[in-house]
């Protein structure tokens, strides 16, 4: 156990003060169920069931405020079905949302514009908690995060899945017959982030930038930090300082998949 | 034949197998799932082939091609869907099967090489129970195989057709909707948001246990040395406990996860039924009411035109445009060139019939596919699924072939048995669609019988 935490755990346990929910969204067979699983266990099955409904997933977290002592939160991870049957049915669970999670497909293109659909939905049917003004960015008054996953199967930049057709129509694109439509990165709905690369299957996963997410989640909403913190630099690539300051907009960076540190969170 | 008339088929075919494909990606593969590029291609060689069959039976009527080119057509067609249907699709679909469960290259290759050896036996001894052409002339002729293929082929068919019969008037029916209260789905809602918030509350209690049980097992590490023993008993009795507590707490939370599902689904099937009943109500939904009336009574039609020709073992060999035509006359005493329009009557008559078989089918094949790929099945599996269904769907188009040839007018149904070898019983193949058939339709009715009674008991007693 490393020791950071060892001392912590020896300390007196406060019990945990409250929880935020983040809603886990994205087109079905992406890989939200098995993000979540990563998240929370640190990793995640090999044949993970389809979703029915909704699954909570439940993380505890400890944040360290900025008199550097430590306060115990959950996070709730609700991670609903993509399936196009249910759409009705969904709206059920997006109350008090906190914040969101969109994840898309690396190798299958369509997922990341039907994104675009997510945020419109959530947007419309959700209920959230400590939204931001309407003058916020994008369509959704709560701060989100994109992640990419299937980054181990995903072709290189510019590639397309095994789908015959959209290989077909990739190439057509590319001889200049057809237009690119809209598998362009979604930039209206989605400002300033290029979002995050994961491999859920492998248990790649930059961890520090999920932490940071939930700390800032935590801070918005039980320490009641503006929002003029959130819209701080986003193309830069933010070096990732040590876990006692945490830049409020560090989520935001072009993450690598990779980084070192998130090593100690693979088991 | 000339190269213009090769070339024509060859792109024919290719436009065909294209789309077979591009329906596969847009309208099959609704969730996104590992795909192959081989199994693709397969199930659009199979689409543009069988689609290649149905389109040479128009050739026919409307003389396309020169016959020459039709017959050539016909034979390659025949040999290249047979083949593909015994031979290959057996052998990949079992090798994809063994790959995905994880063998090696190598030994899925030499497992589905005995299936593929299995699967022929058993293909041979079928025929045994039914009428098959003489294997005095060889084994492996198209004949043979088109016959098994056939009866594969046919019992599909029938089954569609009876479960599609009672299907159809049964949605389009008012009678069989359900009156559903927005307060029943309100208080499904509320019960799911319950199981889910006592789901969170203990997992939350598990974590802070499995946490306490941490810190105890770190603090214990420096506990001042007590006897070994009574340290021993100390930790045993407490993790127990502890143990105990957390094992019950997951006992609880995966029953809580179990109910949770449940209850979406129940939610999910009130709204389908609130849609249903609201359409209903609209004048769209008083004309499909019609509609289904009209289509229950042809299907109980069907079914007693089915029975009379199991039982009284006669099928006409008059086709219906043919007798459209003679009862046309008669009614209307106009004289006019019968030749001339039986030929496009015939047209239009085959013509909407097989794009009305062909709509339906792929329609039966979305639905299946939809069904099956949703049913918590892993996503490896969708390849072998649509493996299968093309195997299906060759055996279908084939054996719609075989059927056809009796809505044919005699000069257009010799092509049809030149091509396939003479020998083959079509009358055979009538009777035993007509018996599936109607068993099919009464195994449905049944279906739906007790399905509706069970979903009547659940409206008047609901769950509290």
């Amino acid at each position: 156990m490393p020791p950071s935490m060892y001392r912590r755990a020896k300390e007196e346990a406060l019990p945990p003060t409250g929880q935020v929910r983040v809603l886990i969204v994205g087109d079905a067979g992406v890989g939200k169920s098995s993000l979540a699983q990563l998240i929370v266990d640190g990793s995640c099955g090999k044949d993970v069931a389809r979703t029915i409904g909704c699954t909570v997933h439940v993380k505890h977290i400890q944040h360290t405020t900025l008199a550097n002592s430590f306060q115990d939160f959950f996070v709730e991870l609700w991670d609903v079905s993509g399936n196009e049957w249910y759409k009705d049915c969904r709206s059920l669970f997006y109350s008090q949302i906190n914040g969101i999670i969109f994840v898309h497909d690396l190798s299958q293109r369509k997922t990341k514009s039907s994104l675009q659909k997510w945020a419109r939905e959530v947007a419309s049917l959700g209920h959230f908690s400590a939204p931001l003004p309407s003058s916020g960015m994008g369509l959704v008054p709560v701060p989100f995060l994109v992640i990419g996953n299937k980054a181990d199967i995903a072709p290189k930049a510019g590639g397309s899945s095994g789908n015959l057709v959209d290989a077909a129509r990739h190439w057509v694109e590319k001889q200049g017959l057809l237009s690119p439509t809209d598998e362009l990165p979604t930039s209206e709905t989605f400002p300033g982030t290029q979002g995050l690369r994961a491999a859920a299957k492998d248990g790649e996963l930059d961890m520090e930038a999920i932490d940071d997410f939930f700390s800032m989640l935590i801070r918005r909403r039980y320490f009641g930090e503006g929002i003029s913190t959130y819209f701080s630099s986003t193309q830069s690539n933010i070096p990732v300082n040590s876990t006692n300051q945490m830049p409020s907009s560090s989520f935001m960076y072009n993450g690598l998949a990779r980084s070192n540190s998130s090593s100690r969170y693979r088991l | 034949m000339n190269a213009g008339e090769g070339l024509a088929m060859a792109a024919s075919l290719a436009l065909l197998g294209w789309s077979g494909i591009w329906f596969l990606n847009r309208k099959l593969y609704r969730e996104y799932e590992e795909r192959r590029a081989l199994v693709q291609i397969l199930f659009g060689a199979v689409f543009a082939l069988s689609c290649n069959l149905l389109q040479l039976v128009l050739f026919e009527i409307v003389p396309l091609l020169s016959p020459q080119a039709r017959w050539l057509n016909w034979k390659l067609d025949l040999y290249c869907i047979v083949a593909l249907l015994v031979f290959v699709l057996p052998y990949y679909h079992c090798y994809l099967v063994f790959r995905n469960k994880g063998s090696r290259r190598e030994r899925a290759a030499i497992a589905a090489l005995c299936f593929l050896l299995g699967f022929l036996y058993a293909f041979w001894r079928m025929g045994v129970h039914f009428p098959m052409p003489s294997p005095d002339k060889g084994f492996f002729t198209v004949a043979q195989m088109v016959s098994r293929v056939g009866v594969i082929g046919v019992s599909v068919m029938a089954v569609l057709a009876g479960f599609g019969a009672v299907d159809l008037p049964y949605s389009y029916l008012s009678l069989f909707i359900r009156d559903i209260q927005d307060s029943d789905i309100a208080s499904l809602e509320r019960q799911l948001m319950q199981a889910l918030e006592m789901g969170i509350a203990k997992k939350k209690k598990r974590i802070l246990l499995a946490q306490s049980e941490m810190r105890r097992s770190l603090l214990k590490g420096e506990a001042k040395s007590t006897s070994f023993f009574s340290r021993v008993v100390r930790t045993v009795v407490r993790s127990v406990s502890e143990d105990e507590q957390i094992h019950n707490l997951e006992v609880e939370i995966n029953g809580l996860e179990e109910l949770s599902r449940q209850l979406f689904l129940d939610i999910f099937e009130l709204r389908k039924a609130k849609q249903a009943a609201i359409y209903s109500r609209t004048w769209r939904g008083h004309v499909k009411n019609i509609w289904g009336y009209a289509l229950s009574l042809y299907c109980v039609y069907k079914m007693l035109r089915s029975l009379q020709s199991i039982v009284l073992r006669d099928t006409g060999s008059v086709d219906p445009a043919t007798n459209a035509i003679a009862i046309f006359l008669r009614i209307f005493h106009i004289n006019f060139n019968v030749a001339l329009w039986s030929q496009y009557v015939s047209l239009a008559f085959v013509g909407m019939m097989i794009a009305m078989s062909l709509r339906g089918f792929l329609q039966s094949l979305m639905k299946f596919f939809s069904i099956a790929s949703s049913g918590g099945a892993r996503n490896s599996s969708s390849n072998v699924l649509v493996l299968f269904l093309s195997e299906i769907m060759g055996m279908y188009f084939v054996s719609s072939i075989l059927l056809i040839r009796k809505s044919l007018a005699s000069e257009y149904r010799s092509i049809i048995t030149d091509a396939l070898g003479g020998d083959i019983q079509f009358n055979f193949y009538h009777r035993w669609f007509d018996a599936i058939f109607v068993v099919s339709a009464l195994l449905s009715i049944l279906l739906f019988a007790v399905q509706y009674t069970s979903k009547q008991a659940d409206d008047k007693h609901p769950v509290d």
